[in-house]
C-alpha cells in the first residue's frame, strides 16, 4: 500500500506541475518539485503519513505475532534483531523518497524547462546538500518510529501512536515556523519583543532537532542552519537507537 | 438492547484507552483554560469572547479537529477489540441480534464522544471569569454546540461503520486517522478556495505583478461553489472546523446533514455487519 500511495502522491505533484505550466502561473524550477516530496506546500509531510502506518504495522506485527521469540530461539541476539529492523526501516523510508524524487524529477523536466528555461536556479551542490540533509532526517524519523514501536510493543497502539506523532509534530513545526517568522520580522523592524532573541533561538533549535522540522525546512528551501541539520539527525539516530536498545534488552517477550 | 448497551458502557469503563482519552481531553481543556487565564493575568486585551475557547471543543484554532483525533483511536480500539477477542460471537451466542449489537455499539460511541465534549466544556468554563463575556448570544453558542455534538455523533457513526467493514483494531485506527487528516486538509483547501477573489493581478514572464486585472482561475463559479459549500456542511470534520471558525452560512442544514450521515452510514454498516463472517 505504501508504494501505490507514494506513486499517487508523485502523480499529484507531477500533474500539479503540468497544470501550473498550462495555466502560465509564476514559473519555478526543478528543486521545488524535488523537495516537495519532503513536505507539500512546506507544511504537510505526506511521506511521513505514508511511512508511519507502513513501519508501525511492519514492526508492530512482530510484537503481536511473537515472531521475535522465534528469532531469539534461532540464535539471533536482541541487539542484532533491533539493528537489523532499524536498518530495514531506514532503507524502506529512503527508498520511497528516492522513488518520488526520481519519478517526479524525470516527469517534471519538460514543463519546468518550458516554464523557466532552466532546470535549477540553485547550484547543484546546494540541491545535493538539501537532499542529503532531508534523507538523513528521514533515517532519523525511521529511528524514532522504531523506538516508539519498541516502547509500545503493540501493533494497534504503535500504529495510532505513529500517526498521532506525525500529526502532532507537523502542527508543532507549523507553530514554530509561524513564531520564527513573527520574531524575525519583529526583531528586524526593531519592534520590542520580550525575550525575542532567546525565543527565536529556541524555535530555530526545535525545528532543527526534529526530523519533521528538518525536512519541512528543506521542502520550504529555507535552511539557515543547514550545517547542523545532519549533526542533529545523527544525534537523534544514536539517542533513539540507544534508548530503543535499552528498552528492548529489558523487554519481557511473552 | 438495553442490556447490550449497559454491557458496552461497562466495558468502556474497563478500557484503558478510554481513560487515556479522558486524560488527554482534560489536559487539553486545562491548557486552553490556562492560556485564557495567562492572557488575563498578563494584562493583554481579550480580543475574543468566551465562545471561542468553548468551541475549541470541536476544533482548535479553526484548523485542527483535536477531539476527533482523540476519538478516532479510542473508538477504533474499543470497537476493534470485539472483533479480535471474539466477544461478538459470545454476544450472538446468548441470543443478541447483529442489529442490536451494532446499534448498541453506535450509541456507546456517541456516548463517549459526548462525554469528552462535556468534560472539555466543564473544565474550560472555569476560564469565564478570565475572559469575561461572550461576543455572541448564549443561545447561538448553545445552537453551535448542539450542532457540533450532532457532527460528532455522525463521526462516531462513520467510525462504527468502518470498524464493521474492516473488522480490525489496527486497520480501523489507521483508516480513521488518515481519513481525518485528509478531510481536515481538504476542508481547509476548499474553505480557502471559497474565499478567493474573483479577479487578481496578472504576472509578466519574469514573475512581476502587473496592474492589469484578470479573472482568477481558482475562483469557484456558482455551481462549484454550491457543491463545495454542501461538501463542507456534509462532512462531520468539516462541520466541526466551520463551527470553531464561527463560519456557518447554512446553519439549518448542518444538523439535518449530520442526521443523514448517521442514518446512511449506520444503514451501510449494519448491512455489511449482517453479512460479515465472524471468525
Amino acid at each position: 500500500m505504501a508504494v501505490p500511495a507514494t506513486l499517487a502522491f508523485t502523480l499529484l505533484a507531477v500533474l500539479t506541475c503540468w497544470d501550473h505550466y498550462a495555466a502560465g502561473t509564476v514559473p519555478y524550477t526543478l528543486e521545488f518539485v524535488l523537495v516537495s516530496g519532503f513536505g507539500l506546500t512546506g507544511y504537510l509531510p505526506v511521506s511521513s503519513l505514508i511511512l508511519a502506518p507502513l513501519l508501525s504495522v511492519y514492526l508492530g506485527t512482530e510484537c503481536s505475532e511473537n515472531t521475535m521469540r522465534n528469532k531469539l530461539i534461532a540464535g539471533h541476539t536482541r541487539t542484532g534483531i533491533y539493528l537489523s529492523e532499524l536498518l530495514a526501516c531506514m532503507a524502506t523510508a529512503l527508498a520511497l523518497d528516492v522513488l518520488y524524487m526520481l519519478l517526479a524529477g524525470a516527469l517534471c523536466i519538460p514543463p519546468v524547462l518550458k516554464m523557466s528555461g532552466t532546470l535549477l536556479r540553485v547550484p547543484f551542490w546546494q540541491l545535493l546538500a538539501w537532499t542529503g540533509a532531508a534523507l538523513l532526517a528521514r533515517a532519523a524519523y525511521a529511528s524514532v518510529l522504531k523506538l516508539l514501536v519498541t516502547v509500545l510493543h503493540h501493533r494497534t497502539a504503535a500504529s495510532a501512536g505513529a500517526l498521532l506523532l506525525v500529526i502532532g509534530t507537523m502542527f508543532l513545526c507549523r507553530t514554530a515556523f509561524g513564531q520564527i517568522q513573527f520574531l524575525e520580522y519583529s526583531l528586524a523592524a526593531g519592534v520590542p519583543v520580550q525575550n525575542g532573541p532567546a525565543r527565536l533561538a529556541f524555535w530555530r533549535l526545535l525545528v532543527d532537532v526534529l526530523p519533521t522540522g528538518q525536512y519541512l525546512q528543506v521542502s520550504r528551501l529555507d535552511t539557515p542552519n543547514l550545517w547542523r541539520l545532519p549533526l542533529f539527525s545523527l544525534a537523534v539516530i544514536v539517542c533513539t537507537s540507544g534508548a530503543g536498545l535499552l528498552v528492548f534488552q529489558r523487554r519481557n517477550l511473552k | 438492547m438495553r442490556n447490550v448497551f449497559s454491557a458496552n458502557l461497562y466495558r468502556l469503563r474497563k478500557t484503558r484507552a478510554f481513560y487515556i482519552a479522558l486524560t488527554v481531553m482534560a489536559g487539553y481543556a486545562v491548557f486552553i483554560s490556562g492560556l485564557c487565564w495567562y492572557k488575563h493575568w498578563s494584562g493583554e486585551a481579550m480580543l475574543f469572547g468566551m465562545e471561542e475557547p468553548l468551541l475549541f471543543a470541536f476544533c482548535t484554532g479553526g484548523t485542527v479537529p483535536f477531539t476527533a483525533f482523540i476519538l478516532a483511536p479510542l473508538l477504533s480500539v474499543y470497537l476493534g477489540t470485539e472483533f479480535s477477542c471474539g466477544t461478538l460471537r459470545s454476544k450472538l451466542s446468548v441470543g443478541r441480534t447483529r442489529a442490536e449489537i451494532y446499534i448498541a455499539n453506535l450509541l456507546t460511541c456517541i456516548f463517549a464522544a459526548v462525554l469528552l465534549v462535556v468534560l472539555y466544556l466543564a473544565v474550560v468554563l472555569t476560564a469565564l471569569p478570565a475572559v469575561g463575556e461572550f461576543h455572541i448570544s448564549v443561545r447561538q453558542v448553545l445552537l453551535l454546540a448542539g450542532t457540533g455534538l450532532l457532527a460528532f455523533a455522525a463521526y462516531a457513526s462513520v467510525v462504527n461503520m468502518l470498524s464493521a467493514l474492516l473488522g480490525s483494531k489496527t486497520n480501523t485506527a489507521l483508516v480513521t486517522l488518515l481519513l481525518l487528516v485528509l478531510t481536515m486538509f481538504m476542508t481547509v483547501y476548499i474553505a480557502d478556495r471559497l474565499e478567493m477573489p474573483e479577479f487578481v493581478n496578472a504576472y509578466d514572464d519574469a514573475g512581476q505583478i502587473l496592474e492589469e486585472v484578470v479573472p482568477n482561475r481558482y475562483y469557484l463559479q456558482p455551481k462549484a461553489r454550491a457543491v463545495c459549500e454542501f461538501v463542507l456542511d456534509l462532512l462531520p470534520t468539516a462541520q466541526c472546523i466551520r463551527i470553531s471558525r464561527l463560519d456557518v452560512p447554512y446553519f439549518s442544514r448542518m444538523p439535518l446533514l449530520s442526521v443523514l450521515v448517521t442514518v446512511c452510514t449506520s444503514g451501510i454498516g449494519l448491512g455489511c455487519f449482517q453479512k460479515k463472517n465472524l471468525k
